[in-house]
């Protein structure tokens, strides 16, 4: 259970971090898309993967896994993020936001797994 | 300090996610998974959107809350690796209700948060 809430504490600063760089960036370029969580929550997908497919113990799994990667990715914040979308009449990109989130997630777990796998 | 309430948050949050995750147990669906996306969905854009309408800096709220303990408590990873197991129908089940449910109740989060903040400015 500790090892989880290590994990997750980690995982939420970092992501805490990405997305207080991104937002200039986003800002720059006149974008609203919310890339830093659509970056992060690809990126811990595919460790979440790579760690599944490593077989940890579940002492590890729950640090690692369960913990930073289940911190680092954020649903929550994609949910808020697609109203905002939707709010400021944005259907395209609330559509791409969400279509691309989840199959890139899912494209990214696997990919990480198989990756592993070959490798092991 | 920003990052003490952040990854205070997201120690807890992410705590309470394995909790209920043993308290649902291991399930064909992945109930508690979607269980913690939607109610984060719903707390966090109710609470986002309160302090956003305050006149008040509430950003401490907001990270330790928000950022942290929500953003801990919801996970995508595990959502994209669950889908991994389950067959082909199951998995669009899961993925559409997820999206349909979480987003709903984010903008539920949102509505009733504007709806508190009129009723209190009233006052």
């Amino acid at each position: 259970m500790i090892s989880a809430g290590i994990g997750g504490a980690f995982g939420a600063l970092l992501r805490y971090i990405i997305s207080g760089y991104m937002k200039p960036f986003r800002a720059k370029k006149g974008i609203i898309f919310p890339v830093a969580t659509w970056l992060i929550n690809i990126s811990g997908s595919l460790l979440l993967g790579m760690l599944y497919g490593l077989d940890l113990s579940l002492q590890l799994w729950l640090l690692l896994g369960v913990g930073f990667c289940g911190g680092y990715t954020t649903f929550s914040t994609f949910g808020k993020e697609v109203i905002d979308l939707l709010l400021d009449k944005q259907w395209l990109q609330a559509f791409w936001y969400v279509a691309t989130s989840v199959l890139l997630s899912i494209a990214a777990v696997w990919g990480g797994m198989h990756v592993v796998f070959i490798f092991s | 300090m920003n990052y003490v309430f952040v990854m205070a948050g997201g120690f807890f949050g992410a705590m309470a996610r394995y909790g209920i995750s043993l308290w649902f147990g291991d399930l064909s669906f992945p109930v508690a998974t979607m269980t913690v996306n939607m109610i984060g969905c719903f707390f966090l854009s109710f609470l986002l959107t309160l302090v956003s309408l305050s006149k008040r800096d509430h950003q401490v709220w907001a990270l330790t809350f928000g950022t942290g303990f929500l953003g801990a408590f919801t996970t995508f990873s595990t959502f994209a690796l669950d889908i991994l197991f389950l067959n082909l129908q199951t998995a669009l089940l899961y993925i559409g209700l997820s999206l349909i449910v979480g987003i709903s109740f984010a903008g539920l989060g949102f509505w009733i948060a504007r709806g508190v903040h009129l009723r209190i400015r009233k006052t």
